[in-house]
């Protein structure tokens, strides 16, 4: 009797445990209904939703009705079709997903095609500019080179004119400009050498065209001057220096006879150009005193400006000075009279 | 007389129950073979999908068969069911991973696009730079 209620109790266990097992499958089968619902089944797989739905109750029906094997069927029927569901929904995201990502790849695309484009036109743009650029900077060497030629010619010129003794800034600074231009080139700073280049070519010329026609008058008294007996004629800075000999005895103060046509030929020469002034200047010997040899060359040089006065010639151009070094440097040996013409202080007269 | 009409109809009825039975029976084996078919071109299609699943809907068609042959064609017919949802399930994993690799390989093709885009967009900011500065000598 005890063993038929042991059976008996174990017999309802067996069967209670089994019936809890199939409602917990059950359950399981409705969380997966559930979670197919959340992910978007009923939207993207509604036909099968309603099937996993149907299944679902068919399978709680035939639990209720004690059948517990058809119940494990549609269970097992009912969750393929929420894992279907859930499946068809996933790909339907991905699809979603898949557009989006489309469209933003022809979105790029569309990005790189203008970016390809504008690169291919500023990489044309840039060979032409470097093709243009590299003729430019030929010309430009070109031109430099020929501008530098050109401001050498005119210095050369200048200096030709004896630029150095008549403008003598203008001349330095157009030599000083012309280096730097030749540096400017050296660096290829084209541009830059070609204006300093034209700025030394516009300070030559004015070097030239300011020394031109003193140069011309200086070689022209002086040819005159040397032609005179004991006259010995020199250019200098600013004009001419003409040295007399022999006018007048050691320690003198009468000119001498022989020395009559020499000056005669100095007036004659100095009439022709009656807007120049004149300094003359007497030197003495080293056998006098410096006070002594100062008087005598204001005397013998006092005396020359008389004589060439009395020869018709105004005597505001003169001036009269004396060397009067005495034993110093620069002391004549033999007493001589040195006869400045200046080309750059002319007179009113 | 009567007796023979009677034996006759039902003679006639259990006939017709008979090929109707019959018939049913031929449309579910052919079902489950097609099944079978399905099965082995998805075995041999895609590696994606988890072999349990793989296993189960191998498990149930044999389930069906079994069923089949043992004689229930009510069970019969809610396992082959079962395992032909079975194998549509499997058929919706491989559409699924078909269209994730898609996207993953799409995802893959925009990146490198859009780094070449970006490679072009600083080339063409160089190129850019290289003129203005010709251009302001």
């Amino acid at each position: 009797m005890r063993i038929f209620i042991l059976f008996i109790v174990a017999l309802t266990l067996a069967s209670a445990s089994k019936a809890a097992s199939t409602v917990k499958d059950i359950m399981s089968a409705y969380d997966l209904l559930e979670d197919a619902k959340r992910q978007g089944g009923e939207t993207y797989a509604p036909d099968v939703m309603k099937e996993a739905q149907f299944f679902y109750e068919q399978a709680e029906r035939e639990l209720k009705n004690g059948n517990d094997e058809r119940a494990e069927e549609f269970r097992l029927i009912s969750e393929t079709r929420s894992k279907t569901a859930i499946s068809i929904s996933r790909k339907k995201i991905y699809e979603n997903e898949l557009q989006v990502i489309k469209s933003q790849i022809d979105e790029t695309n569309a990005i790189k095609k203008n970016y390809e484009g504008e690169l291919r036109k500023n990489v044309t743009r840039l060979e032409e500019i470097k093709e243009k650029l590299a003729i430019s900077q030929d010309r430009m060497l070109s031109s430099a080179l020929d501008t530098l030629e050109k401001a050498s010619g005119k210095i050369n010129a200048a200096e030709d004119v004896s630029a150095q003794d008549f403008n003598s800034r203008a001349l330095d600074e157009a030599r000083q400009t012309y280096s730097m231009a030749e540096e400017s080139l050296t660096l290829s700073e084209y541009q830059k050498s070609i204006e300093l280049g034209e700025k030394a070519i516009a300070l030559a010329e004015i070097a030239y065209e300011q020394s031109k026609t003193k140069f011309e008058l200086r070689t022209s008294i002086i040819d005159k001057v040397s032609s005179i007996y004991g006259a010995k004629a020199e250019p200098t800075k600013g004009g001419i220096k003409v040295n007399l000999h022999g006018v007048f005895a050691p320690s003198g103060t009468t000119i001498l006879f022989d020395a009559l046509p020499s000056l005669d030929a100095l007036a004659s020469v100095l009439s022709g150009y009656s807007n120049l002034s004149v300094t003359i200047e007497g030197y003495a010997t080293e056998q006098k005193s410096e006070e002594e040899n100062i008087k005598l060359g204001e005397t013998q040089a006092e005396t020359v400006k008389n004589y060439l006065i009395s020869k018709g010639l105004s005597s505001q151009r003169f001036k009269v000075m004396s060397a009067g070094l005495g034993v110093q440097e620069g002391v004549k040996e033999d007493s001589c009279i040195e006869v400045v013409i200046h080309l750059f202080e002319l007179s009113n007269t | 007389m009567r007796t023979i009409i009677v034996t006759t109809i039902l003679f006639l009825l259990f006939s017709f129950s008979y090929s109707l039975s019959k018939g049913d029976d031929e449309e579910t084996l052919s079902k489950i073979k097609a099944l079978e078919i399905k099965l082995s071109g998805i075995q041999s299609k895609s590696t994606e999908i988890p072999t349990e699943e793989v296993n189960k809907a191998s498990e149930w068609i044999e389930e069906a068969k079994k069923s089949f042959n043992s004689g229930r064609p009510g069970v019969t017919q809610i396992i082959t069911k079962k395992a032909s949802y079975q194998v549509e399930y499997l058929n919706a994993l491989i559409e699924e991973s078909r269209v994730k690799e898609e996207v993953e390989e799409k995802k893959g093709f925009l990146q490198k696009i859009r780094s070449q885009t970006e490679e072009l967009k600083a080339i063409n900011e160089e190129v850019e730079n290289e003129i203005n500065e010709f251009e302001d000598k």
